[in-house]
């Protein structure tokens, strides 16, 4: 028989929570694939719909901010430069919105049933991520050959970013889920927050739009953690040189959001449940 | 027989499955309708001191019931035995795997078939894929409810839905199943056969918690009764006295 001791307020991470977390790894698997496999006749339809949402957004983009407004004047390659910062922001954006919507819609899960919360972000992380890998899949045979970019060795470094990039996602999703259960606003906040951050990103516009700007505006874009990111990725994906300096910050950023985001979201979960 | 009697404490630690002592849990609801900016001009509403400093004690093997008004504290105290709300001050030790029939179906997600809600259900409690596939059929089977396994949830009637969430909670096999008004729900036929469900679950020396506001239950299963009132013990002890001294209150318009 187990002993579970529940004490008053949290101050660290209760032991055996991780292996809590993993041995609810099909839970987790469930809650992030169950929409699309519970319905198995529009199976293939959700899948495809998971790849030409963010490859319809990107041709929106490419036209208004590439074409008419000549921003692919500013990078060679630009198609797919916009399309892998649009899917890997959307990948973030998703993952914060589907946590608070885990949080939000499961109430009636929170009150009923004990299970170390944590399994609901890193849910909404999974189903981003496959959505992420599928829509990047189509990358390679739709967009790449445009702009005449070919796999390299690269490629293999792609695991670099991705997991750097998770991680802070997964902070990120984590700290989203642990404020919105106080403070429901944060919902309508969110994708406000995600898309201005999405155009602070060079994304729609290339760096040499900023040459001679002001130094504050210089820094804060080579400070935001997006930037880092899609520097790696790009470097994986579109053979960009590689700049050590980009990984170091990756690396910073994704340990000390995962860290944090994760850290408080367990404190305080034990009193999710009073809120739902 | 009036305030907080003691609930007697076993001697070794062996004897009991739920042991909780000073439990006090605060609700502090947000009266606005703009939380955000409700937190920031008025730091909290009125706070709910939904449970007081309960103690509690479940021997091994024993069904306890938990008596009590609407807004007593039943539910409250059942989500902190279940472990989904963390106590303000206190200390829950539970010995066991408990199965949890809070406000029967509540962790129901109604746009899922039945099926998969069943599935959802054992995994979120912890059960591995294999246990759970083993499970399902005879969770489906034992509620009876045929082929509507395979519709969506929300087009079930509330008592179907009683049944599977009754299914799920004894199939399960718990040590300690905890439920939360529950029997008014469900047919005869149905009823017969949860009743000998939960008597099987105590004879092979698992607990039961059932909280209610209806008498009847808790003279055909349960051992002993809490009484709880505005998130106090009121009193702790069988049956027949405890429902006695409560009809008495009750009566006399005191609680
Ligand atoms: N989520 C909540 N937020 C604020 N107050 C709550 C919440 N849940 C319950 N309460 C209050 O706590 C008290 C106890 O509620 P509850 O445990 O549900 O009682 P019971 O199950 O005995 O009817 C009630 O006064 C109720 O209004
Ligand atoms: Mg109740």
């Amino acid at each position: 028989m187990a002993t579970r001791t529940a004490d008053t307020r949290r101050v660290s991470i209760p032991r055996g929570y991780f292996r809590a977390l993993w041995e609810r790894r099909w839970f987790i698997r469930e809650l992030a694939f169950g929409n699309i496999m519970g319905k198995h006749a529009t199976d293939m339809l959700g899948v495809l719909w998971w790849v030409l949402n963010p490859l319809m957004m990107t041709g929106v983009y490419f036209l208004v901010f590439g074409v008419i407004l000549g921003g692919r004047r500013g990078d060679p390659a630009f198609l797919a430069y916009l399309l892998v910062g649009v899917f890997a922001m959307r990948y973030m954006s998703g993952t914060m919105v589907g946590s608070a919507k885990m949080i939000t819609g499961g109430g009636k899960l929170i009150t009923t049933i004990a299970f170390p919360r944590m399994v609901l972000p890193l849910a909404a992380m999974i189903e981003d991520a496959t959505a992420f890998l599928a829509a990047l899949g189509s990358f390679y045979f739709l967009v790449a050959p445009i702009n005449s970019i070919w796999p390299t060795w690269w490629l293999l470094f792609f695991p670099v970013p991705f997991l750097l990039h998770s991680m802070f996602v997964l902070g990120m999703g984590a700290l989203t889920a642990r404020l919105v259960v106080p403070i429901r606003d944060i919902r309508n906040v969110v994708p406000h927050l995600t898309r201005m951050w999405f155009y602070l990103t060079p994304i729609l516009w290339t760096l040499d739009r900023i040459e001679g700007a002001a130094t504050w505006i210089q820094v804060m874009v080579k400070a935001n953690p997006m930037f880092s990111f899609l520097s790696l990725y790009r470097t994986a994906l579109m053979s960009r040189p590689f700049e050590p300096v980009y990984l170091a910050t990756s690396a910073a950023w994704a340990v000390v959001i995962l860290v944090f985001g994760v850290w408080t979201f367990i404190r305080h979960e034990g009193s999710m449940a009073r809120y739902l | 027989m009036t305030g907080a009697t003691p609930t007697p404490v076993p001697t070794a630690p062996e004897d009991y499955a739920i042991h909780g002592q000073g439990i006090r849990v605060t609700y502090r609801p947000y009266t606005s309708k703009v939380p955000l900016l409700g937190k920031v001009l008025s730091s909290s509403g009125p706070e709910v001191h939904a449970l007081d400093g309960v103690d509690i004690t479940v021997p091994v093997g024993t069904s306890i019931g938990i008596l009590g008004r609407n807004g007593a504290g039943k539910s409250t105290l059942l989500r902190v035995l279940a472990g989904t709300l963390m106590p303000d001050a206190g200390r829950v030790e539970v010995r066991g795997r408990i199965s949890t029939l809070l406000s029967l179906g509540s962790g129901f997600n109604g746009d899922l078939t039945g099926r998969r809600n069943v599935w959802l259900g054992c995994l979120a409690t912890g059960l591995s894929r294999e246990e759970t596939a083993d499970l399902v059929e005879p969770i489906l089977e034992f509620s009876g409810i045929g082929e509507a396994a395979d519709r969506p949830l929300n087009t079930y009637s509330s008592g179907m839905v009683a049944r599977l969430a009754f299914a799920i909670g004894t199939t399960m096999s718990p040590d300690i199943l905890l439920i939360d008004e529950i029997l008014s729900v469900g047919d005869e036929s149905f009823r017969d056969k949860s009743h000998r469900a939960m008597r099987d679950l105590v004879d092979r020396a698992g607990n039961l918690v059932i909280a209610s506001h209806r008498l009847k239950i808790f003279r055909e299963l349960c051992e002993q009764i809490v009484w709880i009132d505005r998130g106090k013990v009121i009193e702790v002890g069988d049956p027949k006295t405890v429902i006695k001294e409560y009809r008495k209150h009750i009566k006399a318009g005191i609680v």
